[in-house]
C-alpha cells in the first residue's frame, strides 16, 4: 500500500526527476498523515491491556444483561467459574460466606424443625386430650378462648420465668453494645458484666479446648440462668430468673440474627462507639418477657366454714324447693288423672300455688288429694266450678245415688245403657224405667235380667192360695176341727195378695168354691157347698173388711179333689177351694 | 459513649492490680485473677473532646508457671505493659509479652509503665535501658501505684493513642 501512492505520484511527475525518499515521506505524511495517526492510536489501544480492560468493563454489564435476556448460554458458561470461585472463597476464608449466610440459615433450619415439631405437638395434644382434670379443663377452655393449642397453654402454665437482663456484646472485645433490663434491675455495671461474661467464655474455651464457634450456651446460678446466643460478630446474653421455656432460645436466636442482618457493617467495623447500636435496644427489650404462676390465694378456714354453712343452707333450701316442686307436680298429675276434675290453670304466684278448674261433685276431694300429696293446704288457693262429668264410673255413681237401688240390684253401665240385674220390687223397676233416662249419660234402661220380686210374690201367693183347701164336717158348713188355723193363714195370704196386687196395679178377684162329697143328693149338695163357700167368705170378709173382689160359689160334688173310695177320700172332698183371677197386669 | 477494651499486662507482682485498684471501679474481687485469670474494671475518662470508658482487663501476671491467655486480648484496642522498676527481669518479660501480643492482636497502641517509681532506693532500671525502650518506639512512663504518680497520665496517654488510631 505504501508503494501505490508513490507509483501514482510517479505517473504524474516527470521521470527525469525521480522523487527522493525524504520528499516522498513528506508527501505521504501530507496526504495520509491524519489516518496514520489514527492507525497508530488504534494500534496502541489494542496493545494496551489496561485500556482494553477498561473498554470491556464499560460494556460488560450491558452485554451480560443483553445475553442473559437472549438465552442461558452465559449462565452455563460461567457456572463452573462461579462454583470454583465459591470453593476457593470457602477454602481461603469460610467466615465470609458464614457471615453472609448466617442471617438466612437460622430461619431456614428453624422453619424445617418447626414443621416437624408441630406434628409432634399435635400427637402430644391428642394424648393430653385423654387426661382430664379441673385444671386441664380450665386450660382447655383457655386454649379455645385464646386460639392457642392446648399444648402451648400447658407449656405456658407449667413454666414460669422472667427475663431480667439482655446484653448485646461485641464478640471479640467483649464490649457492651446495648443492654436492656427489667425495671427492678440495676443496669449500671452492665459493661463490666459484659466483659466478664466474655472473659469467662474465653476461659471455658481455652480451658476445655472446645472448637472455635462452639462455646458456653447456658450458665446456671441458683435461680438464675444466663442464656448465651452467639453470632459471628456479636453475642446476646440473657439473664433469666426461673425456668425459661425452650421458646426463649428461639427468640434470642431470632434477635441475634436480626441484629446481624441490620447491623452487619457497624459490627464489622466496631471501634468502641456503641451509638450505632441504639436501635438494637428495641430487639433486646422485646426479649424482656415474663411468665408468672397464678398466685394461690390463702383463704381463712372461717370463710370456708361460712361457705359450707351457706352451701348446706342453700342445698337444704334447694332440696326443699325441689321436693315442693316435685310434690306440686305430682299433685297436679294426680288431679289430672282424677276423673271428674279438669285443671284449667295452675301457676305459682307470690309463694302461693293457684289453681282453677272444673270439678264433678262425685269426683275426689281436691283437699284430700292435697293432704295425700303432702302439701300444706295453706300454700294452695284453688277454685272449682261444678260440672257433670260423663265419665262412665261417674254416670254409674250418679245413677246409683239417684236411683237408690235395693241391695239385691246390681247396676252396670254399657255405653249409654244402664243394665240392672238381680231382683227388685216392681215399684222400683217402674220408677227406674222412668227416671233412668233423665240421668245425664244414660240413654236406656235394660232390666230383662232383673227379677221383679213383687210379681214373683204375687204369683207365689196366687199359687199358694189356689192350692189351699179348708175341710168341713160331714153334711155341715162347719169347719173341721183344726181348720181355723188354716183359715187364719189363708186370710193373711189374701190380705197380702191384695197388698201386692195393689202395688203392681192388678185387680184381684178371689172366687171361693164350696165342694161336697158325692154322697147325698145333688140339690142338697149344691146348697151345702154354697153354704160352705159363703161361710168362708163371711169369715174372710169379717177379718178383711174388704168385701169387693171376692165371691163365693157352691158347685156341689162336681169337682172332687180325689176319687172317692174311702171315707178319707170323702173327707178330703168336703172342702172349699180358691181361684184367684188377676186382671190388668202389664207383664203377666 | 465510646468504649475501649484495654489490657493490663506484665510479669507477676509488678503491681498491675494495685495500679488499677486506685483509679477504676469494679464489682469483681481480686479472686477472679487467680480463678479465671482476669478481672475486669472500668475507668471513665475524658480524652480531648471524647468522653470515654476504658474497660480494663487486668490479666493475671505471668510467671514461670502461668502464661497469659492470649484469648483475653482479643478485641483489645490497647494495652498497658507494666514493669517493676526494682526488678530488671520484668523488662525482659515485658518484651517477651509484647512480642506475643503483637502476634496475637497486631499493632495496637500500648504504653509501658515503669512501676514502683516511689522506691527510688531500690530502683534498678538504668537510663540506658529506658533509652533502649525509647529507641524501640515504645512509650513509657514512670508510675507509682502507691503515690498515684503517673497513673492517670498513663491511662490518658493510652486513650489518646487509641482515639488517634
Amino acid at each position: 500500500m505504501t508503494d501505490s501512492p508513490a507509483n501514482g505520484a510517479a505517473a504524474d511527475v516527470p521521470s527525469h526527476q525521480p522523487p527522493d525518499g525524504e520528499a516522498l515521506h513528506e508527501l505521504r505524511s501530507l496526504i495520509l498523515g491524519p489516518e496514520q495517526d489514527q492507525l497508530r492510536a488504534l494500534q496502541a489501544r489494542v496493545d494496551n491491556f489496561t485500556l482494553r480492560a477498561e473498554d470491556v468493563s464499560a460494556v460488560l454489564p450491558e452485554a451480560i444483561r443483553l445475553r442473559s435476556r437472549q438465552d442461558t448460554l452465559l449462565a452455563s458458561a460461567i457456572r463452573g467459574t462461579v462454583e470454583d470461585a465459591m470453593q476457593a472463597s470457602v477454602r481461603s476464608n469460610p467466615g465470609i460466606l458464614l457471615d453472609v449466610l448466617f442471617p438466612l440459615i437460622g430461619p431456614a433450619i428453624r422453619k424445617a424443625i418447626t414443621s416437624t415439631l408441630r406434628s409432634a405437638i399435635d400427637s402430644l395434644n391428642r394424648s393430653l386430650d385423654v387426661s382430664f382434670s379441673a385444671r386441664g379443663l380450665k386450660w382447655r377452655l383457655e386454649a379455645v378462648r385464646t386460639g392457642k393449642s392446648f399444648a402451648e397453654i400447658v407449656l405456658l402454665h407449667t413454666l414460669h420465668y422472667r427475663v431480667e437482663q439482655v446484653f448485646l456484646i461485641h464478640r471479640d472485645s467483649g464490649l457492651l453494645l446495648q443492654h436492656a433490663a427489667a425495671a427492678a434491675v440495676d443496669p449500671r455495671d452492665s459493661d463490666l458484666v459484659s466483659g466478664m461474661l466474655t472473659a469467662i467464655q474465653s476461659f471455658i474455651q481455652d480451658s476445655f479446648g472446645v472448637q472455635e464457634g462452639d462455646g458456653l450456651e447456658t450458665i446456671h446460678i441458683g435461680e438464675l440462668t444466663v442464656w448465651i446466643e452467639r453470632g459471628p460478630l456479636a453475642i446476646v446474653a440473657a439473664v433469666v430468673r426461673g425456668s425459661g421455656p425452650p421458646e426463649l432460645r428461639t427468640m434470642f436466636q431470632e434477635v441475634i440474627e436480626a441484629i446481624h442482618l441490620e447491623y452487619h457493617p457497624p459490627l464489622r467495623t466496631f471501634q468502641g462507639d456503641s451509638a450505632a447500636f441504639a436501635g438494637a435496644r428495641t430487639h433486646l427489650e422485646a426479649c424482656l418477657t415474663e411468665q408468672f404462676e397464678p398466685r394461690e390465694r390463702h383463704i381463712s378456714p372461717a370463710f370456708w366454714g361460712v361457705c359450707a354453712v351457706l352451701l348446706v343452707g342453700l342445698g337444704l333450701w334447694a332440696w326443699g324447693a325441689m321436693l315442693n316442686a316435685q310434690r306440686w307436680t305430682a299433685y297436679l298429675a294426680s288431679l289430672r288423672a282424677e276423673p271428674g276434675i279438669v285443671v284449667t290453670t295452675a301457676y305459682k304466684q307470690a309463694g302461693l300455688y293457684r289453681l282453677t278448674g272444673l270439678r264433678d261433685p262425685l269426683a275426689a276431694d281436691p283437699q284430700q288429694l292435697l293432704r295425700q300429696a303432702g302439701i300444706d293446704p295453706g300454700q294452695v288457693e284453688d277454685h272449682w266450678e261444678t260440672y257433670h262429668a260423663l265419665h262412665p264410673p261417674f254416670v254409674l255413681r250418679r245413677a246409683q245415688s239417684t236411683l237408690s237401688p235395693p241391695e239385691t240390684v246390681h247396676l252396670s253401665l254399657d255405653g249409654g245403657v244402664l243394665r240392672a240385674t238381680g231382683s227388685a220390687p216392681h215399684r222400683w223397676i217402674e220408677d227406674t224405667r222412668r227416671l233412668a233416662r233423665l240421668i245425664p249419660g244414660i240413654d236406656a234402661f235394660q232390666h230383662d235380667q232383673l227379677i221383679d220380686t213383687t210379681l214373683a210374690e204375687l204369683a207365689a201367693l196366687t199359687q199358694q192360695i189356689e192350692q189351699s183347701t179348708l175341710l168341713f164336717r160331714k153334711g155341715s158348713a162347719q169347719l173341721m176341727t183344726g181348720q181355723e188355723e188354716s183359715l187364719r193363714h189363708l186370710s193373711a195370704m189374701l190380705h197380702r195378695l191384695r197388698e201386692v196386687a195393689e202395688a203392681v196395679a192388678v185387680r184381684v178377684q178371689v172366687n171361693i168354691l164350696g165342694h161336697t162329697d158325692a154322697t147325698g143328693g145333688e140339690g142338697k149338695n149344691l146348697t151345702l157347698s154354697q153354704e160352705r163357700a159363703e161361710r168362708i167368705l163371711s169369715s174372710l170378709t169379717a177379718a178383711e173388711a174388704a168385701t169387693t173382689g171376692i165371691a163365693a160359689w157352691g158347685i156341689g160334688s162336681r169337682e172332687p179333689r180325689v176319687e172317692e173310695v174311702t171315707d178319707e177320700d170323702r173327707e178330703m172332698n168336703r172342702r172349699v177351694s180358691f181361684k184367684v183371677i188377676l186382671t190388668g197386669m202389664a207383664n203377666p | 459513649m465510646v468504649q475501649k477494651k484495654i489490657c493490663m499486662l506484665g510479669a507477676f507482682a509488678v503491681g498491675k492490680t494495685s495500679l488499677v485498684a486506685r483509679f477504676v471501679e469494679s464489682i469483681f474481687s481480686d479472686t477472679y485473677l487467680t480463678t479465671v485469670g482476669v478481672k475486669i474494671s472500668r475507668k471513665a475518662m475524658r480524652a480531648g473532646r471524647h468522653r470515654c470508658h476504658l474497660i480494663v482487663w487486668d490479666l493475671a501476671g505471668e510467671d514461670e508457671f502461668l502464661q497469659i491467655r492470649l484469648s483475653y486480648l482479643r478485641g483489645a484496642a490497647g494495652y498497658l505493659l507494666v514493669v517493676d522498676g526494682t526488678r530488671p527481669a520484668t523488662i525482659d518479660a515485658a518484651i517477651s509479652i509484647q512480642k506475643r501480643v503483637q502476634e496475637a492482636v497486631g499493632d495496637v497502641p500500648f504504653v509501658v509503665l515503669l512501676n514502683k517509681s516511689d522506691l527510688q532506693a531500690e530502683w534498678e532500671v538504668s537510663d540506658d535501658t529506658m533509652l533502649e525502650l525509647a529507641d524501640k518506639g515504645w512509650n513509657w512512663l514512670k508510675t507509682s501505684a502507691r503515690t498515684g504518680i503517673g497513673v492517670e497520665d498513663a491511662f490518658l496517654l493510652l486513650a489518646d493513642m487509641m482515639l488517634e488510631a
